[in-house]
Order: structure tokens, then sequence, then C-alpha cells
């Protein structure tokens, strides 16, 4: 039974994924997918709960046992503590950390929205939306409300944290085509002047040189055109295509339980 | 024709139960699924087993006694997504082989997760496969663990880990997005051997500057048979190039077809063209 009800459920829902696709009853169409996605919400939500207690678990341990690096573990926790209670708060407790107003504009009888939001922790100024500034004083508040503290943080602590992680690309990115344009051998060589031609291509050369236009396109730009629309594209397609296979050929391994991951590889 | 006969039987039923715009790809996938259970079937029967040597993970073994030899971890990761994602169950595939691989080398393997349920299956998959192989007392339910399921703040946590533990062979086998080059550099400049492995074709060119071995496109999904040599699993990855073999041979007829069209006036090759047209987009 323990492996028995999991293959059940796997293959069952298979199969009303594969008919939600092929038959447009509305039954079918509405219902069944809507058990099955509400299926997945359900899952979703106590998987949150178990990766809660496996994050407190082992970061606990780590702080108990003094292992290296535990005051990391500490900010995790503390962190995820302040977070949650932040976001249990109701919109309209807790310190104020911004204000929000909506207007409404009417210039000739068009409305259109706008959002003043007015920052008062850690003294951000005011930031104003106006979608059109003529009609800026015919503005009527609609609305006005308290900016949940969440929005704040996610806004102003979580999401700076985010880019600045993504902005670390630009300098790997620099690393890996430095390490991948090194013509050690024929091929690198190839994939090295594609690399230069499509980067010469991705820059207006032409101000600078006097190159032959070709189609109504500088050179270089030509030349980037054709290495990405037809060995590029057709590298691509290739990849696609086996990955397509493989992913098919894995749906079927696991709906005939050939192969069953999700029961950690027994039954 | 097929297609007539059917209209005609539904109308009579006076309830549209197949939706006949898609029999194509209802066919198509009939025809694949059927060429790949043929060959599990004949696999199953001690057909041919032979699979071409891959040498990402013809590594896996060098990778693994390394990281043995130096007495540090070996991290595995399957990316950002749920188990929904077929590439992410590559992956899982992929980690019950390497869990008893790293047993049988006394290595610990650590599996952050960016998805408490990959994290429940891993860490499943991983017991029954180290009690399989007579290593039950190797499983810390501590080292395949949650971390965060925000892309960026998962990125800076492996980094971290990577920095901190310097673990001497990384997997990376799954579904990756913007944050595989922060990984596997990451990994490279912890001295690891890396192995890694993705469906994104937009990752892939990643992997391949910053990985000492990448599993492309296919090559992730065939990997569990690869290292397992399980007949069933060698049958399927026979059917999936035997499924390729039609679809290079239909490639092959749609060309020439049109070229047919082009040179005679014909409409052989629209007519074939239109056979793989969905008018519903997938």
């Amino acid at each position: 039974m323990r492996t028995t009800l999991p293959k059940i459920l796997c293959i069952g829902c298979g199969i009303i994924m594969l008919l939600q696709f092929f038959v447009p009853l509305e039954f079918v169409q509405r219902d069944m997918l809507q058990w099955v996605n509400d299926s997945a919400i359900v899952v979703a939500t106590f998987g949150l709960a178990i990766g809660l207690a496996s994050l407190v678990h082992v970061h606990s341990a780590r702080i108990r046992r003094r292992a290296r690096g535990w005051g990391f573990s500490v900010v995790t926790l503390a962190c995820a503590v302040v977070v949650a209670v932040i976001g249990l708060l109701k919109s309209d407790w807790g310190p104020v950390v911004a204000h929000s107003q909506r207007y409404d504009i009417l210039p000739n009888g068009v409305t259109a929205g706008v959002i003043e939001v007015t920052h008062t922790l850690f003294g951000y100024q005011t930031e104003t939306a106006f979608t059109n500034t003529l009609a800026a004083a015919a503005l009527v508040p609609l609305q006005q409300r308290t900016v949940p503290m969440f929005d704040w943080f996610y806004n102003y602590i979580m999401y700076p944290l985010m880019s600045t992680v993504f902005a670390l690309l630009a300098f790997y990115m620099m690393t890996a085509a430095y390490r991948a344009m090194r013509a050690k051998s024929w091929e690198a060589g190839l994939l090295l002047a594609a690399a230069l031609i499509v980067l010469l291509g991705q820059v207006p050369v032409d101000q600078f040189v006097r190159l032959p236009a070709i189609d109504g396109m500088s050179l270089f730009e030509w030349l980037k055109l054709r290495i990405l629309d037809y060995p590029n594209t057709a590298a691509k397609r290739s990849i696609i295509i086996g990955v397509a296979l493989g992913g098919l050929a894995t749906s079927i391994k696991i709906l005939t339980g050939i192969e069953k991951p999700y029961l950690g590889g027994r039954g | 024709m097929l297609g007539d006969v059917l209209t005609v039987w539904l109308q009579r039923c006076d309830a549209v139960v197949f939706d006949l715009d898609k029999l194509n790809v209802f066919v198509g996938l009939g025809l694949i699924g059927s060429v790949m259970m043929l060959c599990v079937y004949r696999a199953r029967r001690g057909g041919a087993r032979f699979i071409r040597a891959v040498p990402g993970l013809q590594a896996v073994d060098d990778a693994l006694g390394r990281a043995a030899e130096l007495g540090r971890p070996v991290l595995f990761t399957t990316g950002l997504y749920g188990v929904d994602d077929v590439a992410t169950l590559a992956g899982l595939n992929i980690l019950g082989h390497l869990a008893s691989r790293s047993a049988h080398y006394d290595s610990d393997l650590l599996v952050p997760c960016a998805n408490p349920v990959v994290m429940t299956v891993a860490q499943e998959l991983v017991k029954e496969r180290l009690t399989q192989a007579g290593y039950p007392e190797r499983y810390r339910a501590d080292t395949i663990y949650f971390i965060t399921d925000e892309q960026f703040a998962y990125a800076s946590a492996v980094c971290g880990l990577m920095q901190r533990e310097r673990p001497a062979a990384a997997f990376y086998l799954g579904s990756f997005a913007a944050e595989s080059l922060l990984l596997a550099e990451a990994g490279a400049d912890a001295g690891a051997i890396q192995v890694a492995g993705t469906a994104d074709v937009s990752q892939i060119p990643f992997f391949i500057v910053a990985c000492d071995y990448t599993l492309i496109g296919e090559e992730l999904f065939a990997a569990s048979a690869y290292l397992s040599r399980d007949a069933l699993l060698l049958g399927s990855v026979k059917g999936q190039d035997l499924a390729k073999v039609l679809i290079i041979a239909a490639l092959a007829a749609g060309v020439l077809l049109l070229c047919l069209d082009q040179f005679f006036g014909c409409h052989w090759g629209t007519w074939f063209a239109s056979l793989f047209t969905v008018t519903e987009a997938l």
C-alpha cells in the first residue's frame, strides 16, 4: 500500500493531464484540471512547512555544534523569524513604513490610475507616478492605505540584495568568456571567430570603420544574423528535439512505473 | 482521411470528446510511445543493451574517488524547480546512483534544495539507495536540506556553502536558470571537478564554459540508464534513438517534398508540413 497508492495517484494524475490536452469536455478541461492544480497547491503548502522545519532543524543543529560558519545560521534563523512575523502582521499593524494614495485623473473624460507612495521609514523621499502631468491638478484621492511592512521589506531589502547577486553575473560572464575564447584547438578557434563576429555585429562598428553594407546592414551585423539564424538555430533545434524526446521518454517511464524517483526508487 | 471518419463518427455521438485539431499530436505521441515500449519489451527479453560512452558520466567515479582522497564532500543540486519538472526528476534519478557510490567511497554528499518537495523526495531516494547498497548507517537527513525558493538567495547560499566546505566534486543536474553560471563559477573557484547537465538550451553554454563535463540535453535523461545499466532503462534510451531516427526521416522527407514543390509547382511539401501543424499552441 505504501508504494501502490502513490503509483496509482501518479499514473492517475498523469492521465488527467493528458486527457485535458486532448478532450475538450468542460468537465475535463475545468473540473479535473482544477482538482489536480488544487492538489498541487495543497502538496506545495505542506512542503513549505516541511522546508521550514528542515531549515530550523539544520541551522539550530549547526548553532548547537558551533559548526564552522555558525554565525551565518544565526543570521538565517533571525531573518526567517523576522520576515515570518512581519508577513503575519495585518497591513495596518506595526510601524507605518509607507503610505500610498490612489487617484483617478479625469482629463477630458479619460480615466487613468495614479499611485502616490510616501515612505516614512528611514527617510525615503516621496515617489510619485503620474500618468498624465497635465491633469495633475484634477487629482481626486480615491483610496488611502498603509503599505504592508512585508512589501516594504521585499522592495527595499530583498529585491536590492537579489539584484546585487544577479549583477555579479556580468563579471562571471567575462571570466567564462575569457576561458571559452582561448583558441587551443581548431574547434575552439572556430568558436572564437564566431563569437568575435557576433560581438562585432552587436556594436556599431561601421560608425568608426568604413565597411561594405549587405542587404542594408553593416557587414558584421549581416554575418551575425547568418551565424545566429543558420548554424546556431540548427544546433539549438537538434538539442531541443533531443530534450523533448528525453522528456517524453522520462514521462513514459514514470507513467508506466519503469522509473520511480518519487518513491525513492523502490517499488 | 482518418480525421474525416472520426469527425463523422463523433458527430453521430452528438458530443465532442476528442479535439481533432490535435489528432496529429495524439498519433505522434502514440507512435513514439509505442516505439519506446517496444524497445523496453525487447530489452526485457535480452535485446541489445549497448549505450555509447558519455564522458560526463564516465567521470562520475573519478570525481567521487577524488573527493574521498581529499577528504572533502560532494555537492549535488537539481536546481530551482519542483518535481513537476522532468529535468529535475532526471536529476533525482542520478542522485540515487551518486548516493550509493559516494557511500561506497566514504564521501559526504551535500544536497542543498530550493524546493521542499524535491528535498523530501531526495531524502527518501538517498535513504532507500543507501539501504539497498548496504550502507544504511551513512544516511544523514541534515545533509539534504531546504535553503530557500528565491533564485538568487539560493544561489548565494550554495556559493557560500562551496566557499566554506570546498567540495571536491560538484554535480548540477536538473533545471537551472540565471543562477547556473554563479554556481558553476563558485564551484570552479572552490577547485571542484564539476559535472553539469540541463535541458535548458540557454543555460548549456554557461555550463560548458565553466564545468569540466556537461551533459547536453537528452544525455541528462539517459544518465540514469547509463549509470544503472538497467535493461528496461537502456531499452527506453534505445527507443528514444529510434524515435529520433523517425523525426530525422520526417525532416528529410519534408525538405525533399518542399524542394519538389518549388521545382514542379506541386503541393506535396505543403500537405506534408500541414500534418505536423498544431492549430492551438502547446
